[in-house]
């Protein structure tokens, strides 16, 4: 198993020019495991929910999110179904369709990791900034079903090392994604330096 | 006037008579493919059902559909464009993939969730309660279901309404991919529909499945997708196209042989117009008695009407074979017609026993046949000699007749052979091992077997409750029926945990009785009360202030409901579901509880026994057996009485017992070897098999009764042989290709009755001749 931690250490910051050489450089053959720390933000509610654990990307297409802290919880999606178990509450299941969000989420990452530019085009229209700290992919839904919840997904990393996928929602809500290195304690500074537009 | 210019004032008229006719049918009569029609009417309640099961009933008007040969993706993507293309159409009370989540639950349901929900009468909305469900709710934010069910928690924090739709979802449900239903193998996504039109409404079907085969083709675009339909309504929209082209080809090929035998055998085109013109006045005579009657006619009634067409078709024939040179024709017609006349008149009291069968079906057919064949036997007697002219050949100059009737005549069998022979017959029909009924009313439906265990798979997949047991819950009102239901539950509930039940289903699952609606109602918190709960569970959660405030205008609103009732659901996707389980007949709310997984029956029994009088349980398949058996009961004694009848017609039309035996005897024996044969080959007997039965003897009556009106006079009988051989050639004709049709009923038809008349023909000659001339030795 390599962890992103590895590579962040081993590689040295290397500007991207191209979408394409991007992906090439994020490319990771499955399986892979990255700790994560999610921020999530509701209409709902005042401050945000701050959850951390570890994802696993085990195929295309399979992706487990495994929350350690504040509870113990595991989600699985595998193709189209996604099962959430969690210890004293009863299994909940439902279909990837009904959850564009999570779709966009996995779609990206599947694609990143698997190198795969033309699935990621398929789906999203790309955009690619870069500067001195690092780059940022910007990916917006091209259907419309998609973009009625999702506004964007931004992924931003330096070299071959993605540090936070931020995907802003159409109602109110939003996710940050702090990934590998930058995942853990102080979240909403990590989040401040890492997810935020380029500087 | 000159006799010429008579017989073409005569022709002209009799050919605007036919076309007027023609006219009123076509403009008046409709095709029914109702099979209840041909069944009695029910004696019981069970039968009742059984009837509006396979009726216009809601279980008639699915239609199961299967998609298959792409990706799973792939045919979700389709079957949810179907739902959405067909969701506002007319011509779909519902179609449903299982996609259809708590969006699409009505907003009255919504509304009312708190007087619907059972976990109402578990808790109460007190700070308790509201805590645990706001910290399970802070829960649900964080993962990544968040998304879909953020939109419910500030009105709904206890989630009362997402699980009342997962309480309502059925228990053996097919499987989901990609959010839609999908069979156990994951290689066909499956949906059902439910049409507007009846199930036995043909043309309303046809136009259902039209519209859904556009819906589709626009949906799969370039995908090579296909796509299968199941259902009553598809078999009855099958069923009339299959017929219609059917009929159509072998319609088209009988004629062309009809002319070319009519030609060889009268060698006069005008024999050709004038054979047709009494068919042609039976068949439209037929159809416009069962259209003034009836206003609608079975396809299968049209079918066995036209094929007594080969009955009516005999009658002019006997008049041409016995006309010559020289003959004034009408006196050929008065002297045929004491003959013809019994002929008419037996086949007539034979349908006329039909009528008092009590099923429909068979009575129109009796009116058709009746009205048909009395206009065929009249016109040939008293309009075709008018126009036929007498330049006919004398079939007893012909060589080949001469040739032919030396051949058939074989001496008398001996009596002692053919007691054995009888004998031996009854033998088979009695003890051959096979089933002598086809009890299964199955079987009776004109349905290839293939597209029935295709149906009967998708029913399957798609977890539709157990087709044959049901309880049946009888009250003066709705409220009473649903109150009857939840007293039942308990019980119910302990026949599944014991195991004997896998499940059940019943009206008030979904709609609770007004006294429980009500008690729910005044369960819930006042404005006050309900506020302070809300503010003391909220304390020290994280939710922004006024966040619920939706939460206490939907308790506020549920305070002044009335108790929801089923008409106010009826057009939404729950009404329809519920209108099966719970409708008015007559005066009485019955409500029917679906089992499933039945493993126990005699549980299930002790309790219908223990639940008192409004209960019935009900073994529908028992129920349809009864249904079929008092059916073939009443045909049989029809039948019985029909035979008795017949013995007197001809009886009293030869005036004589030893000539009414003669031609009696054929007839019996032919029938007997007919029935013999398939008792034989292992073929169950059923009502179809009955009514060719009669058809055949009535031709084989006919045969014998010319044999009988030609005595011992050499050119009279030839002239009768050439007359019954060209009748029983044509009928064997149209029968044979009947036979071959790849419709079960009209296959069994025309086996049975080519056996039939090919069995009359030979015996008609051979022991009515060997036994006149035995007579007329004697004498």
């Amino acid at each position: 198993m390599v962890l992103w931690l590895v590579a962040v250490l081993a590689s040295a910051a290397e500007p991207v020019s191209s979408i394409e050489s991007l992906l090439t450089a994020l490319a990771r053959a499955p399986p892979q495991a990255i700790a994560f720390t999610e921020l999530r933000s509701s209409a709902l509610l005042e401050g945000e929910l701050i959850v951390s654990g570890t994802l696993e990307y085990s195929a295309p297409g399979k992706l487990s999110r495994i929350v350690m802290q504040p509870f113990e919880e595991r989600t699985d999606i595998d193709g189209d179904e996604v099962r959430i178990t969690h210890a004293d509450r009863p299994e909940r299941r439902f279909s990837l369709r009904r959850a564009p969000e999570l779709r966009g989420l996995l779609t990206s990452f599947s694609a990143i990791l698997g190198g795969d530019h033309a699935a990621l085009e398929r789906e999203f229209e790309l955009s690619l900034a870069t500067a001195e700290a690092g780059w940022q992919l910007t990916l917006i839904p091209r259907s419309k079903r998609a973009r009625a919840s999702i506004g964007s997904i931004r992924v931003r990393g330096a070299g071959d090392t993605p540090a936070c996928i931020a995907i802003d929602g159409n109602g109110g809500q939003s996710t940050a994604l702090l990934l590998g290195a930058v995942a853990g304690p102080d979240a909403a500074g990590q989040r401040v330096m890492h997810c935020g537009a380029l500087p | 006037m000159s006799p010429r210019r008579t017989a073409a004032w005569l022709l002209a008229l009799w050919l605007l008579s036919l076309s007027l006719l023609g006219i009123y049918v076509v403009g008046t009569l409709r095709l029914s493919g109702d099979l209840r029609l041909f069944l009695p009417g029910p004696a019981s309640p069970e039968q009742k059902l059984v009837l509006e099961g396979i009726g216009e009933g809601p279980a008639s008007r699915l239609l199961l559909i299967a998609l298959e040969g792409g990706a799973p993706e792939a045919l979700a993507d389709i079957s949810q464009k179907l739902v959405d293309r067909l969701h506002k159409s007319p011509t779909f009370r519902y179609v449903d993939n299982g996609s259809a989540g708590v969006e699409a639950i009505p907003d009255i349901v919504a509304s009312y969730r708190y007087l619907l929900s059972p976990a109402m009468d578990r808790r109460r909305l007190d700070a308790v309660t509201l805590r645990e469900a706001l910290e399970d709710r802070l829960h649900d934010l964080s993962s990544p279901a968040a998304p879909l069910l953020e939109r419910w928690i500030p009105s709904d924090p206890t989630f009362e309404l997402l699980s009342l739709v997962e309480s309502w979802a059925p228990r053996h449900a097919p499987r989901q991919i990609a959010g839609v239903w999908f069979d156990a193998a994951g290689r066909r996504a499956l949906l059902v529909a439910q049409t507007a039109a009846a199930g036995f409404d043909p043309d309303g079907q046809q136009k259902a499945l039209a519209e859904l085969d556009t819906a589709f083709e626009e949906a799969r675009g370039n995908a090579v997708i296909g796509m299968t339909v199941s259902g009553p309504g598809r078999f009855s929209a099958l069923m009339k196209e299959r017929t219609q082209s059917e009929a159509s080809w072998l319609g088209s090929i009988a004629t062309a042989g009809l002319l070319l035998l009519l030609a060889v055998a009268y060698r006069r085109p005008r024999v050709l117009l004038l054979a047709a013109l009494p068919i042609a006045s039976a068949a439209l005579a037929g159809l416009a008695c069962v259209s003034i009657l009836y206003g609608e006619v079975h396809g299968i009634t049209l079918a066995f009407g036209f094929t007594l067409i080969g009955v009516a078709q005999d009658y002019p024939l006997h008049l041409f074979s016995h006309q010559r040179r020289g003959l004034e024709p009408r006196a050929n017609a008065r002297a045929l017609w004491p003959t013809l006349a019994t002929g008419v008149a037996s086949t007539c009291v034979a349908y006329l026993a039909f009528l008092a069968s009590g099923v429909t079906g068979l009575a129109q057919l009796a009116w058709f046949t009746i009205s048909g064949l009395a206009v065929a036997g009249l016109t040939t007697r008293y309009l075709l000699p008018r126009i036929a002219g007498d330049a006919f050949r004398d079939p007893a100059d012909s060589v080949f007749m001469k040739n032919f009737a030396s051949r058939l005549s074989l001496p008398a069998p001996p009596a002692l052979l053919s007691a054995a022979f009888v004998a031996a017959c009854l033998a088979v029909v009695i003890l051959a091992p096979a089933p002598f009924w086809e009890d299964d009313l199955g079987k009776l439906t004109p349905i290839p077997r293939p597209l029935l265990e295709q149906d009967a798979r998708l029913r399957a997949e798609l977890g539709a409750p157990d087709a044959r047991y049901l309880a049946v819950i009888s009250s003066g009102n709705q409220e009473l029926a649903l109150q009857r239901l939840e007293d039942a539950t308990p019980q119910l509930e302990a026949l599944v945990s014991s195991g004997a039940i896998k499940s059940f289903d019943h009206a008030a699952r979904y709609l609770p009785s007004g006294r429980t609606q009500l008690r729910r109602r005044e369960s819930l918190p006042g404005a006050e009360t309900l506020t302070d709960a809300l503010d003391k569970a909220l304390r020290g959660l994280p939710f922004r202030a006024g966040v619920f405030d939706p939460l206490l205008a939907a308790v506020a609103h549920a305070r002044e409901l009335p108790p929801l009732t089923l008409d106010a659901l009826r057009g939404t996707p729950l009404g329809a579901p519920l209108e099966v389980l719970l409708h008015e007949r007559d005066g009485r709310h019955i409500a029917i509880v679906a089992f499933s997984g039945v493993s126990a029956p005699d549980r299930l029994e002790q309790w219908a026994a223990a639940a008192g009088d409004a209960v019935t349980l009900i073994d529908l398949k028992r129920a349809a057996v009864e249904l079929v058996v008092r059916q073939r009961v009443r045909v049989l004694w029809s039948l019985a009485f029909a035979a008795v009848l017949l013995v007197l017609v001809v009886r009293i039309a030869l005036r004589s017992w030893r000539r009414a035996t003669r031609v009696l005897i054929p007839v019996a024996m032919a029938t007997l070897i007919v029935v013999t044969v398939f008792r034989a080959a292992g073929q169950p007997l059923d009502l179809f098999h009955l009514i060719s039965l009669v058809l055949a003897a009535g031709l084989g009556l006919d045969y014998a009764l010319f044999f009988e009106q030609a005595g011992m006079d050499r050119d009279a009988r030839l002239r009768t042989l050439h007359g019954v051989l060209v009748s029983a050639l044509s009928t064997l004709m149209v029968f044979a290709l009947l036979s071959l049709s790849s419709i079960p009923v009209l296959r069994s038809i025309g086996i049975t009755v080519t056996l039939g008349v090919l069995m009359n023909f030979l015996l008609a000659p051979w022991l009515q001749t060997t036994h006149a001339a035995t007579d007329h030795d004697r004498r």
